[in-house]
């Protein structure tokens, strides 16, 4: 499963770190972050999807999948725009004939957003991982509600 | 009189108005406007520059270029357009240059903010290579009716509703 930049929304507080980190970075955010009304801040960044839109309509073989990821030539790249098209998640810019995705931030150790989130709600990590945690998370949460142990362990510390 | 005179010829039934001739031209003489529901991409008639970015860069193979000299331009022109160019035939024998060329393009609005956001021909050429990598059920490419900025918004919406999921628990 690719790697990707996820976001744990119950920690997000919406502050808009990775927007202005990603800009600094990159010229050019290519994270963004809105807040959904009554629900959750959400910010949404490349998903490196592992059969990715954006490089069926792609002209000049700029865009393609290689290794078990998403590369961008920006040699080849004729800044047409089709694959911002393609994106179903409208994850790329483009900007100045270039494409701006995210690209985990290459001279960087890890990607400059989940560096600088305050919360530590941005995370780098693969999807099956990801899907762990969650449900790891979940089943320790049903534990402490279902197992009258710890809940009474809870009331005694009361 | 410059001799490297060549005449940019674009082909309107190729075209389909994705820009990426007007942001590679390093003299920007490619121009493209966005009115009415239209996007109008401005050809000079000629160019003096020796490059053939916007030809190379075109993924329709829409551009191509003539050299002024080249005897019967007229000829030549009307039979690689299959006889497209009757306004500007009657510019007379001396003519040098052509006019400018403005190919027009309908332009799609997007289903959820209205905003037009690219062409119906791209549109089209984005879906057949969509369906030719993944075959998708009908309506399943749904998002391509949608702006990138709606789109973007679907995604939230759709991943702030997983969170109360889980805080069902």
């Amino acid at each position: 499963m690719p790697t990707a930049v996820y976001c744990d929304l119950s920690r997000c507080i919406g502050c808009r770190a990775c927007e202005l980190a990603c800009q600094r970075e990159n010229k050019t955010s290519r994270i963004s972050l809105e807040v959904v009304e009554g629900l959750a801040p959400v910010p949404v960044s490349c998903r490196q999807c592992e059969t990715p839109l954006c490089t069926a309509p792609c002209p000049g073989g700029a865009l393609r999948y290689e290794n078990g990821r998403l590369e961008y030539d920006a040699e080849k790249c004729t800044g047409c725009g089709l694959c911002i098209l393609a994106c179903p998640f409208g994850a790329a810019v483009l900007k100045g004939g270039v494409i701006e995705r995210c690209d985990f931030c290459p001279e960087k150790e890890i990607p400059v957003c989940v560096a600088t989130c305050p919360t530590a709600a941005l995370f780098c990590a693969e999807a099956e991982s990801f899907g762990k945690n969650i449900r790891h998370r979940n089943v320790e949460k049903m534990k402490k509600i279902l197992d009258p142990s710890i809940a009474a362990g809870r009331e005694g510390r009361r | 009189m410059n001799e490297r005179i060549r005449l940019i010829i674009a082909d309107e039934k190729k075209c389909i108005g994705c820009r990426a001739c007007t942001s590679v031209c390093p003299e920007g003489i490619i121009h493209f406007s966005e009115e009415g529901g239209m996007r109008n991409i401005q050809f000079p008639g000629s160019c003096t520059l020796n490059c053939e970015l916007c030809a190379l860069n075109c993924p329709e193979n829409a551009i191509m270029f003539l050299l002024r000299e080249e005897s019967n331009i007229e000829e030549n022109i009307e039979g690689k357009l299959g006889g497209k160019l009757e306004g500007e035939k009657k510019a007379g024998e001396n003519r040098v240059l052509l006019p400018d060329r403005i190919i027009s393009l309908k332009l799609m609005p997007c289903r959820k903010c209205g905003a037009t956001f690219a062409t119906l021909k791209e549109i089209e050429k984005v879906r057949k290579a969509i369906s030719e990598k993944v075959p998708l059920p009908s309506g399943g490419d749904f998002w391509m009716e949608l702006c990138p900025g709606c789109r973007r918004g679907t995604f939230r919406e759709k991943e702030a509703k997983t969170l109360l999921m889980t805080r069902k628990f």
